[in-house]
């Protein structure tokens, strides 16, 4: 089997895909590139339709309109539809759908062809870590080692994509992020095509080369973990992606002034200024004009609600010291802020 | 109908919306092919009603037709009622409450299946009369004898006690396998046990009680034998007699099809009313409570479930054996029964068999890719369950004979023929089983590159085989007991139990026929046993 | 475990293919085809006529009578004749609704009926052959089909069935047409829908007209009739005590005392020249579409035979054949009244009869 060309053949392009059911839109002209060997995440929150997409990919629905490609290949478009066996998309489903009445082997060996399945399976299993498991049944697994199993077995038939349908859910928290690290390895060092979806920003933001955040049915932003934290491209974004407060401005010549200080700003006229509550340093002073009006402690870090003069809010997140009690009078810094055109929710 | 969640399955959360995948042509023609022979008959029905003077009721005034059809819906709806009543509360005593020796009162309970409706009213009507059986032990004893059980309440009697098992077979899974979770809220929240088992328990029941009461009332409008015997005149009856008497069978084809109109109703009406709950796929976290039972009410309960055993399973066979044990102190001869057993059971494993492989491609489209097209088919199978067998039979016998004369008269026609009247059995097993397997696994299955037939061989049938069986246990139970349409197609001298028991007891030849439904009673038991304990 | 589905049906298929043939040697007390062997033996010693039509196919029998009734006769046939025979049981009118439906390709050669009506009815539909003289020459003619279609093989007298415990033999009615009067309200069953019953309302609209057949029929409904399926119940149901008496045929009541010993029952023939008092012929015909007509018509002969005969005879049946004697106890053939009707003619009051027995409610 050839190796793929990660710059060609796994990548995915999806041009105005469209997809309803019944009266529910859950996809409206969506476009969508995933470069090969990258990992892209699709975050959003339920009903934000990336499930629905994912699944068109695999080709288990149809969509109403639109086309996508693997690999250069045409999967669906208009008078061409690629059922899911043929499509060479692997996917690890939510719940593992692993198969009860079959072994770890034949499980993970299920998608192999007969004459390459005993070397295929040892050597996936080896890669994820389960050599010694070949021989158990499902159900006598953990949830990790479930996962791994699914994973396995996924990536056994050398697909050109994988597909991962919220595959962390099901796990403890404190399970979960090893668990993740680990399938990030096992995608990078296999290469593979990979798209996660998650409504968990963290997952997003720690895995991916790439996301695309979906809001009702298309995709709102796409870009590195940083670009949008840091760069969201509207202030639903901000708030979806982490913790974040609004304060109004007029930017005016580049640049807008606000009660915690001024910031650049390529638009004009009145903008919304988005703080990270981690871009906030606090000062505790006697003559501050800053008033802390809340604090919850998180043993590694604490999030503290600050009341400024002019009315308006802001949270700083700080490490533990230094110790600060609502009343107390600080002073605040904000070292940046992102501006959105526009004033009130978006 | 019994069906059994496959272990380590974790049910997919269901997205909250999906849209079915479209069903391959090849699907199509299969589902199509297999609602065929059920097609058949009801065709054959419509296009002899529809000729001229095909509306002919042989006489029969219209005042006698609204009187027989009241007579059939006061029976049907009494014994839907008390079956449904009976077969809750048995299952409830077996499956919720601290009894001792649930699992031996729930097979026992499950028993009376076995016994064919006919054969149970004839022992009913052994062991009443003055000469019969219990009215013997009775003046034993100084009590007066017992009158002839007919009518209207032994016709109850009898089709309650021998249908009630359908309801406790399905309503003990499903009572099994809800989460205690709901009642402990509810019972937290202040409500009885009553209010609890009324607002909480029934309604997750829904579908379970009316899928059976719709088994159940549709044997009550198609049965002959129980009361023609037992002398209750209904609807079907005179459909009968219209077939015995005349030499044209229009009048029976035309009453059969307002008996199909009218179950046609019912059928309806229970789909309508399945309610979106969808049988409870999840084994719950922690086992249901057992409710304890003390003093008047255990003693209760042990009697309930006592009098059923007895008047649906020990009393039959008593009065079966009696006669027969009497038969042959007066000398009487019977030929052994081998031969008919050997039929019987031959082609009841063979029609079991073929109609389970028949209502696996109408199940996988009715269940994964459901549509309205795909409900009609379902719906022509449920007509053709609803028909009289006899115009079921008569829609084969003429068929066979205008286009395929070789195949009249032959084992294989009797199969097809079984296969259409009974594939709503199996079928709802396997959606029962479909159901709760998930399409998830599938699609992993097709994801991993694997077709669809592959997936089928390598997934799904080693997942949902226990329905399979489940449904063709009941086909088989069925077709032991099935008489009007073998009587009419199968081939000469091929005698069957059933129709061996016909036919001794209509001529008084009681020792053949006890010992012909012994035996039946006893092949049935085996697959039912079966059935029953498989779903521990 | 995997397999065991897959043994299953296989055996299931052979079993049922085995069981469908129905010509196995084995099973000789239970399969209608007389045992090979006893036919074997027997071909080479027979001097009966052999039959010059297609020689190793069996013959097929539609019965209406049953199979204790026949089987001793059918496997005397084969001895003597070597010919194989067939036989369908079932109750008369299913079998001729089954002829009709089965029309010209019916694979039956000889129909055997229990009354008169039902094989009138086939023969009006030009599904009989002719039978040849000799054949019918052997039973009176008003006990065979006035075209020659069927003959009568052998007679069974309508009587009313009482227990002599429950009716004094003063209050025995003198016509069925006492059995409308108020003093036998609730005391009496009938059999609307057995074959002879309507047989004998067949007859009776011969006798009486439509009209009156039809104020019998609703004075009887009226009455509060205990309505049996079968005449075999009402005789138990008699003989039990729990209803006082019913309209039958003669020989179910003889059957029962030989099964079950003294009985409190007897049967009361009505007087000459009333309807209640009809005897019919139980009628066999050969099928215009049978290939084997010649041993059809042999298959007839025999049961004209005074070997058959006498063999009815002790199933309490009255003989046909002339000089045979009648059932022990009861009144010589010749002694029963005949109507003045023909027997032929109720085939074409069948379909009236049934009419007024739906109208009046019975059915």
């Amino acid at each position: 089997m050839t190796e793929p060309d990660p710059t060609v053949d796994a990548a995915i392009r999806m041009r105005g895909i469209t997809m309803s059911y019944g009266s529910v839109q859950a996809l409206t002209g969506v476009d969508l590139d995933v470069a090969g060997g990258h990992l892209m995440t699709l975050l959003g929150p339920s009903g934000s339709g990336k499930t629905t997409a994912l699944r068109l990919i695999a080709g288990f629905d149809r969509p109403d309109a639109g086309s996508i490609e693997l690999g250069g290949e045409t999967m669906v478009g208009p008078g061409a539809f690629v059922p899911p066996d043929r499509r060479r998309v692997g996917m690890v489903f939510q719940d593992y759908a692993l198969f009860p009445h079959l072994t770890v082997a034949r499980n993970v060996g299920y998608g192999v062809a007969k004459r390459e399945r005993p070397q295929r399976v040892r050597e996936i299993l080896e890669l994820v870590g389960l050599s010694g498991k070949a021989a158990r049944l499902p159900h006598e697994l953990s949830g990790g080692e479930q996962q791994r199993v699914a994973l396995a077995r996924a990536l056994a038939p050398d697909p050109r994509v994988i597909l991962l349908d919220e595959p962390f859910s099901n796990l403890d928290a404190a399970l979960r992020a090893r668990v993740r690290n680990e399938v990030a390895e096992i995608l990078r060092r296999s290469g593979t095509t990979a798209i996660f979806v998650t409504h968990d920003q963290e997952e997003a933001l720690s895995l991916s080369d790439t996301v695309a955040v979906m809001h009702d049915g298309g995709i709102v932003q796409t870009g590195t973990p940083t670009e949008i934290y840091h760069h969201p491209a509207d202030r639903w974004v901000a708030a979806f992606l982490g913790d974040a407060d609004f304060l109004p401005g007029r930017a005016d010549d580049g640049s807008v002034t606000t009660s915690v200080g001024v910031f650049p700003s390529p638009h004009r006229g009145s903008v919304t200024v988005m703080i990270r509550p981690e871009s906030v340093a606090v000062r505790p002073t006697p003559d501050g004009t800053a008033i802390v009006t809340r604090r919850e402690f998180f043993g590694h870090d604490q999030l503290v609600t600050i009341g400024l003069p002019d009315g308006s809010v802001v949270r700083a997140r700080l490490g533990p010291a230094p110790f600060l009690r609502p009343g107390d009078h600080v002073d605040i810094t904000v070292d940046e802020a992102a501006t959105f055109p526009g004033v009130g929710a978006h | 109908m019994a069906a059994v969640a496959p272990p380590g399955v974790v049910p997919t959360p269901k997205p909250s919306v999906q849209k079915p995948r479209r069903a391959s042509a090849a699907l199509w023609a299969a589902a199509i092919a297999v609602t065929l022979p059920g097609a058949a008959p009801i065709l054959h029905l419509l296009w002899t009603v529809v000729k001229p003077g095909g509306f002919d009721a042989g006489g029969i005034s219209a005042t006698r037709l609204l009187q027989l059809f009241g007579s059939t819906t006061l029976l049907v709806g009494s014994v839907t009622a008390t079956a449904l009543a009976a077969g809750t509360a048995t299952a409830w005593l077996t499956s919720r409450t601290d009894i001792a020796g649930r699992g031996v009162w729930s097979t026992l309970v499950s028993l009376p299946l076995v016994i064919p409706s006919f054969v149970g009213a004839l022992a009913m009507l052994g062991s009443s009369g003055n000469g019969g059986l219990m009215s013997l032990a009775l003046s034993a004893i100084g009590l007066p004898r017992l009158p002839v059980f007919s009518g209207f309440w032994a016709a109850w009697g009898a089709l309650s006690l021998w249908n009630f098992s359908y309801v406790h077979l399905v309503t003990t899974p499903a009572l099994r396998r809800m989460d205690p979770s709901l009642e402990e809220a509810a019972r937290g929240l202040g409500a009885t046990r009553w209010r609890t088992l009324r607002d909480v328990v029934l309604p997750q029941l829904r579908p379970a009680l009316l899928g059976s009461s719709l088994l159940v009332a549709l044997y009550v409008i198609s049965d002959f034998g129980a009361v023609s015997l037992l002398r209750y005149e209904t609807f079907t009856r005179a459909i009968y007699t219209q077939f015995r008497g005349r030499l044209d069978v229009t009048p029976a084809l035309f009453l059969s099809g307002i008996l199909v109109a009218g179950a046609l109703v019912l059928v309806l009406v229970e789909q309508r009313n399945r309610g979106k709950a969808s049988l409870a796929a999840r084994r719950p976290a922690r086992p249901p409570e057992r409710i304890p039972l003390r003093g008047a009410r255990r003693v209760a309960a042990y009697g309930f479930l006592t009098t059923v055993v007895i008047g649906g399973l020990v009393l039959p066979i008593v009065t079966l054996g009696w006669w027969a044990m009497r038969g042959l102190s007066l000398g009487n001869v019977f030929d052994p029964v081998w031969a008919e057993a050997a039929r019987s059971t031959g082609v009841a494993l063979a029609a079991a068999a073929a109609t389970v492989a028949a209502a696996l491609p109408l199940a996988i489209l009715t269940v994964r890719h459901p549509s309205r097209p795909a409900g009609v088919l379902e719906s022509i199978s449920w007509s053709t369950y609803s028909l009289p067998h006899l115009a079921v039979g008569l829609g084969f016998l003429t068929l066979s004979i205008r286009f395929v004369p070789a195949v009249y008269q032959t084992v294989v026609l009797l199969i097809i023929a079984y296969m259409a009247m009974f594939l709503p059995q199996a079928l709802s097993a396997t959606q029962a089983g479909l159901r709760q397997v998930g399409p998830h696994l599938e699609d992993a299955s097709r994801g991993l590159g694997v077709g669809a037939l592959a997936t089928l061989r390598r997934v799904t049938v080693p997942l949902v085989w226990r329905s399979l069986l489940a449904g063709g246990g009941l086909v088989f139970l069925t077709v032991m007991k099935e008489l009007p349409a073998t009587l009419l197609l199968r081939p000469t001298g091929f005698e069957t139990l059933a129709v061996r028991i016909w036919s001794a007891s209509s001529e008084l030849f009681y020792t053949q026929a006890s010992v012909a439904a012994l035996v039946l009673i006893g092949i049935s038991a085996v697959p039912l046993y079966l059935l029953v304990t498989r779903d521990r | 475990m995997r397999r065991l589905p897959a043994l299953v049906i296989s055996l299931a298929l052979v079993v049922a293919a085995c069981g469908g043939s129905g010509d196995d040697g084995a099973e000789s007390t239970t399969t209608t085809t007389a045992a090979k062997a006893t036919a074997t033996t027997a071909a080479s010693e027979t001097t009966t006529t052999a039959p010059t039509d297609e020689p190793g196919e069996p013959l097929v029998l539609y019965s209406g009578r049953n199979e204790n009734f026949v089987q001793p006769v059918i496997d005397s046939f084969t001895a003597a004749t070597g010919i194989e025979v067939e036989v369908r049981y079932g109750g008369t009118g299913d079998l001729a609704t089954t002829i009709t439906a089965e029309g010209e390709s019916t694979p039956a050669d000889v129909f055997w009926a229990q009354d008169p009506a039902f094989i009138g009815g086939i023969a009006k539909q030009g599904l009989l052959a002719e039978l040849p003289a000799d054949v019918l020459g052997m039973v009176e003619s008003r006990y065979a089909d006035d075209d020659g279609q069927w003959v009568g093989i052998t007679g069974r007298s309508r009587v009313l069935v009482y227990n002599t415990d429950l009716v004094l033999e003063d209050e025995l009615p003198d016509s069925v047409w006492d059995l409308v009067e108020p003093e036998w309200d609730g005391r009496f069953g009938v059999a609307p829908t057995n074959g002879s019953f309507v047989a004998f309302v067949s007859a009776m609209v011969l006798v009486e007209g439509e009209e009156r057949t039809l104020e019998w029929l609703q004075g009887i409904a009226a009455n509060d009739p205990v309505i049996f399926d079968g005449n075999g119940p009402i005789v138990d149901a008699v003989v039990a005590g729990d209803v006082d008496a019913g309209l039958v045929n003669h020989y179910y009541l003889l059957q029962r005392i030989a099964q079950l010993g003294e009985v409190p029952a007897r049967n009361h023939f009505f007087p000459p020249g009333d309807p209640g008092g009809l005897v019919m012929a139980a009628g066999a015909g050969v099928l215009v579409g049978s290939d084997q007509q010649e041993a059809a018509v042999e298959l007839i002969r025999h049961l004209l035979s005074a070997e058959s005969q006498a063999h009815f005879l002790t199933l309490f049946e009255y003989p046909l054949v002339d000089g045979v004697a009648a059932p022990e106890g009861q009144p010589a053939l010749a002694e029963l009244p005949t109507l003045g009707i023909s027997l032929t003619d109720t085939a074409d009051t069948l379909e009236p009869a049934l009419r007024l027995i739906a109208e009046a409610g019975l059915t």
